[in-house]
C-alpha cells in the first residue's frame, strides 16, 4: 500500500515537536551533543501500548510465533491483520484460488488490480506493509494436494488458522496435528477453525495440551490470614494495643489485625475459626470492640475482609487438578519444564501446611509506611524460605530423572513459585470427535432443551445447523444457499433431515428450523462487519495461545452477530 | 461487477439504500476509528465524515493500521481517509476527512443535524460529553464506544429511548492534597504527579501566578498547614526567578539546586512538619556530590521490590532463555537522573526559546517531556527515601496510559456497525423519510476477558429523569451576532416566542420571570438588564454556544438555545424554528449539575469592545457574588477550583489510551 498523501495540513496551533524532531531543534539552537540515550528504541516505542498488556516474555513469545493461514478470505486476512500488527515473526498465506472481484469487495487487503492473480500473494503482499518487522510469504499450491505429498510443511508453525475452507480438508488438518501432538515433549501445534456465514460466525480451537504460564486470576495475594506462619502471627499476637497512641493504633495494617483476631479466637474454640453466621457476626462484633474510634479506616477495612478468615487456604482447586495429571505425576526427561515445576509443587504440598508458597506481594492497605514495610517484609522472608524449600525438592526432582540441576533458570522458577494460582493446563479434544457427532457433543445433545432466554441455547442450535451444512457440504460439493433463490427452501429441508440425523432422533425443535434458515440466508459468504468481529477474536485467541497468558476459549465459540449473542461450549 | 451484491442481498435493498444514504460522523481517526472507517467502507456507508485534531505517533502503528512510518506526525483523520480511499478506489464513497477539535464552533447544532447517525471513537471524557450534547439536542443517534486493553463495549444512545451518555455518573479520577504533593510525598506517584503538574509547568509552562496563588489560598482555606503554604508561596516567587535564567549554560544546574537542595532544605527547617508519624524527613541532594560519587544515597524508606518491573509473565520454552531487559526497563542510576534531568531542561528550554509563544505541555509520547518527568520524579524520590521508578513506569503512570492492542478494537469496531444497522433498520430513509421499519433490538454490548462468556450484552437503560444533559429543551437559533443585542433576545425570543410554548403544568395566570445563562455565567435576569443593550457577539455568545433559559423558580425544564450560523439573507437579525417547543417540569428532587457547563471564573469575560462605554458591567462580575444562584450554579460556586476541575473530568472506566490528567 503507498503511503497516502494527505491534502495539506491547516495551520492550527500544534505541540511543537515531539518524538525525533526534537533533537533537530536541540541541535539546531543549542548545538549540544548526542544525549545520554534511556530511551527504548523504535521497535519498543511501536508496541508500547501492547507490552503493558502481556509483558516483555509474551512480546518474546509473539515475535517467535510463525503462523500459516489456509484459505485466504475477508475473514482469515483480519486475522492476520491483528496479528501482524502487534509483531509476529512470520505468517504464511497457503491458497491456490485467483481474485475475483467479490474477494476486493470484502477483503481489505486487496486491490481492485487484483483480481485474477493469486489471491494469496496479493494479500501477502498488503498484509506485510503493516508491519516492516514481520515476514510474509505466499504459498500458491492445493492445500488437500499439500497435506499428502508435504505434511511436514505445516508443522513447521507454531500455529494454524483454517479461514472457511472445505470440512474434509479442516479434519484432514486436524488429524495432522492432533497425531503431531501425541508424543510427549512433541510440538503442540494449536488449529483455530473460522466457519462464517452471513451474521454467524463461530471458531473452533483444536489444541492437545495447552499450558498457561499466568492466567491472570484477580488475586494472587496467599495471605494465610486462617493459618499464619509463625513469624506473622507472632508479630499479631505481639502488638500491644491498650498502649498505642492513636495515629499509631489506626494505621495497623487489617492484614494484622485479622490475623490477631483469629489467632485469639482460636485459642478460645479448641482451634477451630468461625463457622456458623452466629459465630462470624460474633467475630466481627469482637474486632469491632477494640476499634478505639469511630471513623478507624483500617477496621473498616479489617470488617470488610473479615470474610477471608473463615475462607481457608489451600490450594486452588484448579491447581489441584492439574497435580493429579498423567503427564505430571509421570515426568520424564522429556518433559516440560511447566510438568517438571507441578511434579514439584505436588511433592511440596505434600508436607505441611499443605499449602503452595506464600505470595510476597501484599494488596494496597490503610497503614502507615513503617507497618507496611514491617508486615511486607514477613510476606517476602516467608516467601524467600518457602522457595528455598521449593528449590532443594526441585533439584531432587530433576536428578530423579536425570536433569541437571540448571535445567529450569531460576527466573522461571520463581516466577513459578509466585504465580502457581495462575498456571493451567488445558487438555482439548481431536476436533474430528465433535464433528462426527462423538464424545462430548452427544452429552450436549441428550440434555439439550431450548430456552428462549438463554442466549446459548440459540447459540448451540446455530452450531447443528451449521455443522448440518458441512455434512451437506460434503454430499453436494456446495454450501447451502448458493444457488438460485427457489433452491433455499430445499437445501433447507435436506439441512433439517442432516440435523434430525445428528439429533438421533430427538425432537426437533422450532429454533433449529430458524437457525438453518438464518445458516443458509447467509449463503456461507462473508459480511464485513462478520469479518472484522471473527479475525479480532481469533486474534485474539491465537495471541493467548501463543503467548501462553490468559484461557484460550476451548474449543468452540458461537456468535451471532444480529441478536449480539454468542456462547461458548466444549465439544 | 458491483462491489457489494452480497452485502446488498443479505441486508435487503432496503436496509442498504439507507447504508448508502445516510451521512455518517465518525469522531475520531485513532485505534477504534480506523477500524470502524474500514468496515463502513466495506459495508457500502458512502457518506462520511471523519474528524480528529490528533496526528500519528509511533506508538499508534501497533493498531491503528491505516497508518505507516512515514505518516507519523501527519494529521489522523486525512491519513486515515485516503488510505480508506485508495482501496476503495472506484465505488462512489465520499469521505470528508477534518483534521480539526470537534468541539471548535464550527461544528454546531446544524452541522450535527445533518447527520443521520454519530459514531464516537474516542478517547477522552470532554469530548465524549461534548458530543453526546450536540446529539441529544440536534436528536441523532449515537453509538459511543471505548476499548480498555482486553476490554471494550459499545453503548448506543438514542434520545427519548435510552439513556445519554451524562444520565449515568463517571467515577472521579483520584487526586491528592496539595501538600502530599508539593512538600511531603510518600509514594513515587506523587513524584510522578509533582514532576509533571508543579515543576513542568513552573519552569516551562504557561506562568500563572495568580492561579498558583489562588490554589494555595483554596487549600489553606480548605485546612492545610498554613505555615506550609505560606512557605509554598515564597518558592513559588523563587521559581520565576529561575525560569528567567533557565536558557543560560548553568541554568539548569541552578533550578536543580534551588528544587532539590535550597527548598527541602527550607521545608526541613519546619521542624513541626517532620514530627507526623510516619514522615521521614527529605535528605538535599547536591550535584557536585552525586557527580563525583561522594555524596551518600539517602536510606530507602521501603525495603527493594522483589516482584519484576514489567509483570511476570514467563516463557515455557525449555531452553534457558536470559532474561533481556528492555532499555527504558531498568533502573537509572542516581547519577544518570542527574544527568538526564540537565540535559532535559537544556532540551526543553532550548524549545521554549525557539518558541516563546507556544507554552509547552506534558505528553507522554513527547521524549523530552517524559525524560525530564523522569529524572525529576526519581531525583525527588530519592531526596525523599521512595523508590525510583523505570521510564517504562512512569510513563504508564505520568501518561495514564490504558494498553490498547488491534484485537480489541478490530472486535469493537465489528459490533459498532452492527449496532449501527439496528438503528438504521429503524430510521427512515433520507430520500423517503416516511418509511421506517422494524427490526433487531438496540443493544448495549460488552467484550470481557471471561473465557466462557466473552461477549456480553443488555438492553439499554431508560433516560435519567433528573438527567441535565438530554432531558433539557434545545433550541437551534440562527443569529447573526452582532446585530442581536440581549434586550432582542430577551424580549423577544424569550418573553415573545417561548412564552407562548405550551408548559406543563401551567396555572393560567402564571407568570413565569426569566433568567439566562451562557455556560455558567448568568447575562440576565429580571432584576438585572445591565448586559441588555450588548450584543451577542460583544458577550461572547458566539456559534456552538449555548443561551440557556430557566423560570426563576425552576419549576420547568431549562431551555438551551443552541447559536448557530445566521442566515445570510435574512431580513431579521434571528430566526426560530416555526413551532416553540414544549417544556416539561424539572423533576421535583434538584437537577444534577450541567457537568458539560464550565465552572464561573470570574474574569472570563473578554474585555467590553470599543463601541461600548467603559462603564457597562459585565455580568458575572457583578452578578455573581451577590446574586441568588441559578438551580445548579450554586455547588459550582461553592466548590474549590479543584473539585470543579474533578468534576470536569470524570472518568470512564472504559476508555481508549485516555488522556486524562492526574490532579
Amino acid at each position: 500500500m503507498p503511503s497516502s498523501d494527505p491534502v495539506e495540513e491547516e495551520s492550527r496551533p500544534t505541540k511543537i515537536t515531539k518524538m525525533d524532531d526534537s533533537l533537530d531543534v536541540t541541535s539546531a539552537t543549542t548545538g549540544t551533543s548526542t544525549i545520554p540515550s534511556y530511551r527504548p528504541d523504535a521497535k519498543t516505542r511501536r508496541y508500547d501500548r501492547q507490552l503493558r498488556l502481556w509483558a516483555s516474555a509474551g512480546q518474546r513469545s509473539l515475535e517467535s510465533a510463525r503462523v500459516l493461514l489456509v484459505g485466504c478470505d475477508a475473514t482469515g486476512c483480519q486475522a492476520l491483520k491483528n496479528l501482524v500488527l502487534p509483531g509476529i515473526s512470520h505468517f504464511t498465506i497457503l491458497s491456490p484460488d485467483l481474485t475475483t472481484a467479490q474477494d476486493v469487495a470484502t477483503n481489505f487487503f486487496l486491490h481492485p488490480d487484483s483480481v485474477g492473480s493469486p489471491i494469496a500473494e496479493e494479500s501477502v503482499k498488503y498484509l506485510k506493509e503493516l508491519n516492516p518487522a514481520v515476514e510474509g510469504s505466499a504459498k500458491v499450491e492445493d492445500p488437500a494436494s499439500l497435506l499428502v505429498t508435504d505434511p511436514a510443511f505445516f508443522t513447521t508453525y507454531t500455529l494454524i488458522i483454517a479461514s472457511n475452507v472445505i470440512p474434509s480438508l479442516e479434519l484432514e488438518l486436524a488429524d495432522l496435528l492432533w497425531q503431531t501432538s501425541a508424543s510427549v515433549g512433541g510440538s503442540d501445534i494449536p488449529l483455530i477453525c473460522i466457519r462464517n456465514s452471513g451474521f454467524i460466525g463461530r471458531v473452533e480451537i483444536q489444541l492437545r495440551e495447552h499450558s498457561v504460564v499466568d492466567t491472570h486470576p484477580d488475586t494472587t495475594h496467599t495471605l494465610r490470614l486462617d493459618a499464619p506462619f509463625t513469624s506473622l502471627e507472632h508479630h499479631a499476637r505481639s502488638l500491644d494495643l491498650a498502649t498505642m497512641d492513636s495515629m499509631e493504633h489506626s494505621h495497623i495494617p487489617w492484614v494484622v489485625l485479622l490475623v490477631r483476631a483469629a489467632s485469639i479466637w482460636k485459642e478460645s474454640h479448641n482451634g477451630r475459626l468461625p463457622e456458623s453466621s452466629e459465630e462470624k457476626a460474633e467475630f466481627k462484633e469482637l474486632l469491632k470492640k477494640d476499634k478505639a474510634k469511630g471513623d478507624e479506616e483500617n477496621y473498616e477495612e479489617a470488617l470488610a475482609q473479615a470474610y477471608r478468615v473463615w475462607g481457608k487456604s489451600e490450594l486452588p482447586w484448579e491447581t489441584g487438578q492439574i497435580l493429579d495429571d498423567d503427564s505430571v505425576k509421570n515426568i520424564s526427561t522429556n518433559s516440560k519444564n511447566l510438568h517438571i515445576l507441578l511434579h514439584t509443587l505436588s511433592e511440596y504440598v505434600s508436607a505441611p501446611p499443605h499449602l503452595p508458597p506464600t505470595s510476597p506481594s501484599l494488596p494496597d492497605m490503610h497503614s502507615s509506611t513503617t507497618s507496611y514495610v514491617h508486615l511486607q517484609n514477613l510476606y517476602k522472608q516467608e516467601y524467600q524460605s518457602d522457595l528455598k524449600r521449593f528449590k532443594r525438592l526441585l533439584s531432587q526432582t530433576l536428578q530423579n530423572i536425570g536433569l541437571e540441576e540448571e535445567t529450569i533458570p531460576d527466573e522461571e522458577v520463581e516466577s513459578f513459585a509466585k504465580n502457581v494460582a495462575g498456571v493451567g493446563i488445558i487438555k482439548g479434544t481431536p476436533l474430528r470427535q465433535g464433528k462426527e457427532g462423538k464424545g462430548l457433543i452427544v452429552r450436549a445433545i441428550e440434555d439439550y432443551q431450548y430456552d428462549e432466554y438463554d442466549g446459548s441455547s440459540t447459540c448451540f442450535a446455530m452450531h447443528l445447523a451449521l455443522l448440518a451444512a458441512e455434512r451437506f457440504y460434503a454430499l453436494h460439493k456446495r454450501w447451502p444457499g448458493t444457488k438460485s433463490k427457489a433452491d433455499m427452501c430445499e437445501d433447507n429441508q435436506q439441512i433439517e433431515e442432516v440435523l434430525k440425523g445428528i439429533m438421533g432422533g430427538k425432537e426437533v425443535a422450532n429454533v433449529f428450523a430458524e437457525s438453518i434458515a438464518e445458516v443458509t440466508r447467509g449463503g456461507f459468504g462473508t459480511l464485513p462487519t462478520t469479518a472484522a468481529f471473527l479475525g479480532g477474536v481469533v486474534a485474539q485467541e491465537a495471541i493467548k495461545l501463543v503467548t501462553n497468558q490468559y484461557t484460550p476459549l476451548d474449543n468452540t465459540v458461537i456468535v451471532d452477530l444480529i441478536k449480539s449473542q454468542s456462547a461458548k461450549f466444549k465439544f | 461487477m458491483p462491489r457489494s451484491t452480497y452485502t446488498e442481498a443479505l441486508l435487503g435493498p432496503e436496509l442498504f439504500k439507507k447504508v448508502k444514504e445516510t451521512r455518517i460522523l465518525v469522531v475520531g481517526a485513532g485505534g477504534i476509528g480506523c477500524e470502524l472507517l474500514k468496515n463502513l467502507v466495506l459495508v457500502g456507508f458512502a457518506n462520511i465524515e471523519i474528524i480528529d485534531l490528533d496526528t500519528i505517533d509511533l506508538s499508534n502503528l501497533n493498531r491503528q493500521f491505516l497508518f505507516r512510518k512515514p505518516d507519523i506526525s501527519k494529521p489522523k483523520a486525512l491519513v486515515a481517509a485516503a488510505t480508506a480511499r485508495h482501496f476503495n478506489p472506484s465505488s462512489g464513497i465520499d469521505i470528508h476527512a477534518r483534521h480539526g477539535n470537534v468541539k471548535d464552533s464550527v461544528n454546531d447544532l446544524e452541522w450535527i443535524k445533518g447527520f443521520g447517525l454519530v459514531m464516537n471513537a474516542l478517547d477522552n471524557m470532554d469530548a465524549r460529553r461534548h458530543v453526546n450534547r450536540l446529539c441529544q439536542a440536534a436528536n441523532v443517534p449515537l453509538i459511543e464506544s471505548g476499548t480498555a486493553g482486553y476490554l471494550g463495549q459499545v453503548t448506543p444512545m438514542i434520545k427519548d429511548e435510552t439513556e445519554c451518555f451524562d444520565c449515568v455518573p463517571k467515577p472521579a479520577p483520584k487526586s491528592f492534597p496539595v501538600c502530599t504533593i508539593r512538600s511531603t510525598p510518600s509514594e513515587p506517584i506523587h513524584c510522578i504527579v509533582w514532576g509533571k503538574t508543579y515543576l513542568f509547568g513552573k519552569l516551562f509552562g504557561e506562568d500563572d501566578e495568580d492561579m498558583d496563588t489562588e490554589e494555595l489560598d483554596k487549600a489553606k482555606a480548605s485546612g492545610e498547614n498554613a505555615e506550609e503554604i505560606e512557605n509554598l508561596k515564597k518558592e513559588a516567587t523563587a521559581f520565576r526567578e529561575v525560569r528567567k535564567n533557565l536558557g543560560e549554560e548553568d541554568g539548569p544546574q541552578r533550578v536543580f539546586h534551588k528544587v532539590f537542595n535550597e527548598d527541602i532544605n527550607r521545608l526541613l527547617a519546619m521542624e513541626d512538619m517532620w514530627k507526623k508519624e510516619g514522615r521521614i524527613k527529605p535528605v538535599p541532594l547536591e550535584h557536585e556530590g552525586i557527580m563525583n560519587g561522594t555524596f551518600a544515597t539517602p536510606p530507602s524508606r521501603q525495603a527493594p521490590s522483589t516482584s519484576a518491573p514489567n509483570g511476570t509473565a514467563q516463557t515455557n520454552g525449555s531452553s534457558a532463555q536470559k532474561k533481556q531487559s528492555l532499555k527504558d526497563q531498568r533502573e537509572l542510576t542516581l547519577k544518570e537522573n542527574l544527568e538526564l534531568f540537565i540535559d532535559s531542561c537544556k532540551r526543553l528550554s532550548a524549545r521554549s526559546i525557539a518558541y516563546p509563544d507556544t507554552p509547552l505541555s506534558f505528553d507522554k509520547d513527547d521524549d523530552d517531556t517524559l525524560d525530564f518527568v523522569l529524572a525529576t520524579a526519581n531525583l525527588r524520590a530519592t531526596a525523599y527515601g521512595i523508590a525510583n521508578k523505570t521510564r517504562f513506569q512512569v510513563k504508564e503512570m505520568a501518561g495514564n496510559i490504558i494498553p490498547a492492542i488491534a484485537t480489541t478494537n478490530a472486535i469493537i469496531a465489528g459490533l459498532i456497525v452492527m449496532q449501527s444497522l439496528n438503528i438504521l433498520r429503524r430510521l427512515p430513509l433520507p430520500s423517503a423519510p416516511a418509511e421506517s421499519s422494524a427490526g433487531p433490538a438496540i443493544r448495549n454490548v460488552f467484550l470481557r476477558t471471561d473465557a466462557i462468556k466473552p461477549l456480553g450484552y443488555s438492553m439499554p437503560a431508560k433516560a435519567d429523569k433528573k438527567c441535565s444533559v438530554c432531558r433539557d429543551i434545545y433550541v437551534p437559533i440562527k443569529v447573526d451576532l452582532e446585530k442581536c443585542t440581549l434586550r432582542a433576545f430577551v424580549d423577544e425570543v424569550v418573553k415573545g416566542w417561548l412564552s407562548k410554548a405550551e408548559f406543563e403544568g401551567k396555572d393560567e395566570d402564571e407568570d413565569i420571570e426569566w433568567t439566562i445563562f451562557e455556560g455558567g455565567r448568568l447575562l440576565a435576569d429580571p432584576d438585572f438588564d445591565d448586559n441588555h443593550e450588548r450584543t451577542l457577539d460583544d458577550l461572547d455568545v458566539k456559534r456552538g454556544k449555548m443561551l440557556t433559559v430557566r423560570d426563576e423558580d425552576g419549576k420547568y425544564r431549562p431551555v438551551h438555545f443552541s447559536i448557530c450560523e445566521g442566515d445570510a439573507q435574512a431580513t431579521s437579525p434571528y430566526s426560530l424554528p416555526s413551532e416553540p417547543p414544549c417544556v416539561p417540569l424539572a423533576p421535583p428532587a434538584p437537577a444534577s449539575r450541567e457537568p458539560s457547563e464550565e465552572p464561573i471564573i470570574l474574569d472570563s469575560m473578554p474585555p467590553p469592545t470599543n463601541n461600548v462605554s467603559e462603564n457597562t458591567p459585565i455580568s458575572s462580575t457583578t452578578a455573581v457574588g451577590t446574586k441568588r444562584s441559578a438551580p445548579d450554579d450554586g455547588d459550582v460556586k461553592g466548590a474549590t477550583e479543584e473539585e470543579q476541575v474533578v468534576k470536569k473530568r470524570k472518568v470512564v472506566v472504559l476508555d481508549e489510551e485516555d488522556d486524562f490528567e492526574i490532579l
